[in-house]
C-alpha cells in the first residue's frame, strides 16, 4: 500500500511529504494515513516548530484530494502546530485549493427530529391538514355530482365509450382475482365454521354461517377491497401523472372539462362494476362453501342447496348487494380526487395513489359499519 | 495514472438497428482529449441513442466504443457502473432526483461511491454548486420548486460532482432565456479552462456551437462527419449546406465575429446575399 503522507520529523522544523494520487478513489486511505501522521508528531516538543506540506511529488488532486490538504492543515493546527506551510503546489492545485477554502459552509442547520413536541408538532400538523384535505374532497364530490347533472343535460351526454373501457379494466380483467379471492377465503371460512361447531354437533350449520357471511358482507367488502387496490390506486396513478404532465392542463385548455373526461367516467364505471363483480364473488364464495363442506362435513350438493335455502333469504342477497354501487362509487371518489390533488414531483404521486388505497378502504369499512347500523334499524 | 492518450473517446463501427429501423450505420468518431464536440442532427437522427450508446445505457447493434483501453460494449453492467467517475452527465430535463434537496443530489454521487463524511461532501457540493452561479440560499430546495435555469445549474453541478474527465451535456440550452444560455455557454468554457474537462455537447443551439465548440460532428445519412463549421459551410451535402448557410447559423456566426473582431479592424457591415 503506497504512502499518501510520509512525516520527517527534524530538528528545525517537521515536514510532510505528500505524494500520489490524492483524490476520491483514495480519499478513504488518506484520511486515516493524515490522522495517523499527525498523531506520530504531536508532540509538544516539536510544537514551536515551523511546518512543511511540501506536495510536489503529488501525483494529481482532484476536489477531494484538495479537501484532504486543507484537512491535514487543520488538523494539525488544532493539534498544537503554528506555522504551517504548504509548497511544491501547481499554479491549479494551488487556486483549486484557494477556491475550496473560500467556498463557504451551509448554514441550515440538520434538523433531528424524535423529541416528543416534534412528534406532537407532527401529529398537530397531520390533522390540520386531514381536515382541510376532507373539506377539500367534499368540494370535490360536489364536482362529481355536478359533472354527473351536466351529462344529463349537454349534448354530448356521456363519455360512453370512456366508461366502457374502465368496466373493462376495473371490472372484467378483476373477475378471475376477485372470484378466487372469494373462493379461497370461503374455503378458510367454512373450515373455521366447521371446526367450532363441531363441539355442539352442528357442523350443518357452517353452511348457514357462510353463506350468510359471504352474501351480506364478506362478498361485497372483500370485492370493494380488491377493487380499491386494484382500480383505486391506478385512477389515483394515471390521473397523477396526467396531472404532473400538464395533460389536465392541456385538456382544459381545449375546452375539456377533465372533471366529465377523467373522473365521471371512472366513477360511473365503479359504480355500475361493483354490483357486477360482488354478484361473482357471491357466487364463488357459495360454491367454495359447498365444496369444504361436502369435504370436511361430507354434505351432499342437495342437502347443501336445501339448508342453504332455508337459512337465508333475498334480502341476505340484497343487502349485500345494495352496499356495491356505494363502495363503488367511494372507491372512484377517493381515487380520482387524490389523483387529481397530485402535484410537484413523482414522490408526490407515490403518497397520493397510497393514501388513495388506504382511504378508499377505510371508508369502505365505514360506510359498511354504517349499513350495518341502517339494515339493523330497519329490520333487515 | 489516467491514460493520457489523445483521444479520450473512439467510436468504431457503430451500429444500431431498431427493428427493420437503422438509426446509425457503422458510424466513427473521435473525440479528443480537452475538446469540446458539438453533436448535431436533424431531429430523430438519432443524437440520444448515440449519447446513451457512449454511455453504456444502451447496446449497439454491433461496433466498439472504447473509453481508453476499455471497450464499453463488451464490458458488464457492474463494470459500466465503476466508470461513473470518467464521466458526467447532464440530462436533457436535468433528471435531478425529485426526492432529494438540490444539494443531497450533488452529494449523492460522492456519498454512496466513497465514504468522503458529510461535512467535506457538503462542502465540496456546495463548492461545485458556487461553480455553476447556484445561489447559496436555494441549496436545500427540492427539484420541484426551482425554474428550469436553475435546473440545468443544479444538474450540471451535480455532472461535475466528481471530476468526471469527460462531460457529455444533452440540449443544455434547451428552454433557457438568452441570458442564461449565453451565462451557459460561458460556463462551459470556463469548465474546459479550469478542470481540463473534455465536453460532448448535444444541441440545436447554434450560439452554443458557435461560441463554445472546437469541432462539430454532424449525425447525416445514418453516418458521422466531423469538421470545423469553417469546413463543413464549404460542405457538399445539402443539409449540411443548408444548416451550416442557413440564416441562423450566419446569424450566429456574425454574432462572433463582431464581438471578437481584432482591436483595430473597423467592423465592415454585413451585407445580405440575394
Amino acid at each position: 500500500m503506497s504512502q499518501f503522507v510520509v512525516q520527517d520529523i527534524e530538528a528545525k522544523r517537521v515536514t510532510f511529504h505528500v505524494g500520489g494520487v490524492w483524490g476520491y478513489a483514495n480519499d478513504k486511505i488518506i484520511r486515516k494515513q493524515i490522522t495517523q501522521a499527525v498523531r506520530a508528531t504531536s508532540k509538544k516538543a516539536h510544537f514551536h516548530k515551523p511546518v512543511l506540506i511540501e506536495c510536489s511529488d503529488l501525483d494529481r488532486m482532484d476536489s477531494a484530494g484538495a479537501v484532504l490538504i486543507i484537512k491535514l492543515h487543520q488538523e494539525l493546527k488544532e493539534a498544537g502546530f503554528e506555522a504551517i506551510e504548504v509548497e511544491g503546489l501547481t499554479h491549479d492545485d494551488n487556486a483549486l485549493i484557494k477556491n475550496l477554502m473560500d467556498t463557504p459552509d451551509d448554514e441550515h442547520e440538520v434538523y433531528t427530529p424524535d423529541t416528543f413536541m416534534y412528534h406532537m408538532a407532527r401529529l398537530g400538523k397531520f390533522t390540520v391538514s386531514t381536515v382541510g384535505r376532507i373539506l377539500d374532497g367534499l368540494g370535490f364530490f360536489g364536482l362529481i355530482a355536478i359533472a354527473f347533472l351536466q351529462g344529463f343535460v349537454s349534448k354530448d351526454g356521456f363519455r360512453r365509450r370512456s366508461i366502457v373501457r374502465h368496466m373493462r379494466e376495473s371490472g372484467v380483467d378483476a373477475l378471475p382475482i376477485v372470484a378466487l379471492m372469494a373462493f379461497l377465503i370461503s374455503i378458510v371460512l367454512a373450515y373455521q365454521g366447521v371446526i367450532q361447531l363441531r363441539a355442539f354437533g352442528a357442523e350443518i350449520y357452517t353452511i348457514n354461517l357462510t353463506a350468510i357471511s359471504i352474501l351480506r358482507e364478506m362478498g361485497v367488502l372483500l370485492t370493494a377491497i380488491l377493487v380499491a387496490g386494484r382500480s383505486g390506486s391506478a385512477f389515483a396513478a394515471e390521473i397523477g401523472v396526467m396531472k404532473l404532465n400538464e395533460e389536465v392542463d392541456a385538456m382544459q385548455t381545449m375546452g375539456l372539462s377533465p372533471m366529465r373526461v377523467l373522473v365521471l367516467p371512472r366513477v360511473i364505471a365503479l359504480i355500475i362494476v361493483l354490483p357486477i363483480l360482488t354478484f361473482f364473488a357471491d357466487i364463488a364464495g357459495i360454491v367454495g362453501s359447498a365444496f369444504s363442506v361436502a369435504l370436511l362435513v361430507g354434505v351432499p350438493l342437495e342437502q347443501f342447496m336445501a339448508q342453504m335455502q332455508g337459512g337465508i333469504t333475498v334480502w341476505t342477497f340484497l343487502v349485500g348487494l345494495i352496499k356495491a354501487p356505494f363502495f363503488g362509487l367511494l372507491i372512484a371518489f377517493v381515487g380520482t380526487y387524490s389523483g387529481m390533488s397530485a402535484q410537484g414531483s413523482a414522490e408526490n404521486v407515490g403518497r397520493m395513489t397510497t393514501s388513495a388505497v388506504v382511504w378508499s378502504i377505510f371508508l369502505v369499512i365505514f360506510a359498511d359499519a354504517l349499513f350495518s347500523i341502517l339494515f339493523q334499524m330497519i329490520g333487515i | 495514472m489516467s491514460n493520457a492518450k489523445d483521444t479520450i473517446i473512439e467510436v468504431r463501427g457503430l451500429t444500431n438497428k431498431f427493428g427493420s429501423h437503422t438509426v446509425h450505420d457503422s458510424m466513427d468518431l473521435d473525440v479528443k482529449r480537452g475538446e469540446i464536440l458539438g453533436i448535431v442532427g436533424a431531429s430523430g437522427s438519432g443524437k440520444s441513442v448515440l449519447l446513451r450508446s457512449m454511455l453504456g445505457l444502451h447496446p449497439p447493434t454491433s461496433g466498439q466504443i472504447l473509453f481508453g483501453d476499455k471497450d464499453i460494449t463488451r464490458l458488464s453492467k457492474k463494470e459500466i457502473l465503476a466508470l461513473h467517475d470518467k464521466w458526467g452527465v447532464l440530462f436533457q430535463g436535468g433528471a435531478l432526483f425529485s426526492g432529494l434537496s438540490v444539494l443531497e443530489n450533488v452529494q449523492l454521487g460522492m456519498l454512496e461511491n466513497y465514504d468522503l463524511p458529510l461535512p467535506d461532501a457538503t462542502k465540496l457540493a456546495i463548492n461545485k454548486l458556487k461553480l455553476v452561479g447556484y445561489k447559496q440560499e436555494d441549496i436545500h430546495k427540492n427539484p420541484s420548486e426551482l425554474s428550469g435555469g436553475m435546473i440545468k445549474r443544479a444538474a450540471l453541478a451535480r455532472a461535475i460532482a466528481l471530476d468526471p474527465e469527460i462531460l457529455f451535456l444533452d440540449e443544455p440550452t434547451a428552454g433557457l432565456d438568452p441570458l442564461s444560455a449565453d451565462g451557459f455557454d460561458d460556463l462551459v468554457l470556463e469548465l474546459r479552462q479550469h478542470l481540463g474537462t473534455s465536453i460532448v455537447i448535444i444541441t440545436h443551439d447554434l450560439d452554443t456551437l458557435v461560441k463554445v465548440c472546437d469541432r462539430v460532428a454532424v449525425i447525416i445519412d445514418k453516418k458521422i462527419i466531423v469538421d470545423t463549421i469553417a469546413n463543413f459551410r464549404k460542405h457538399e451535402h445539402p443539409w449540411i449546406q443548408k444548416y451550416f448557410n442557413g440564416n441562423r447559423m450566419r446569424a450566429a456566426l456574425s454574432l462572433k465575429e463582431n464581438v471578437s473582431a481584432p482591436e483595430g479592424k473597423p467592423d465592415k457591415p454585413k451585407t445580405k446575399e440575394s
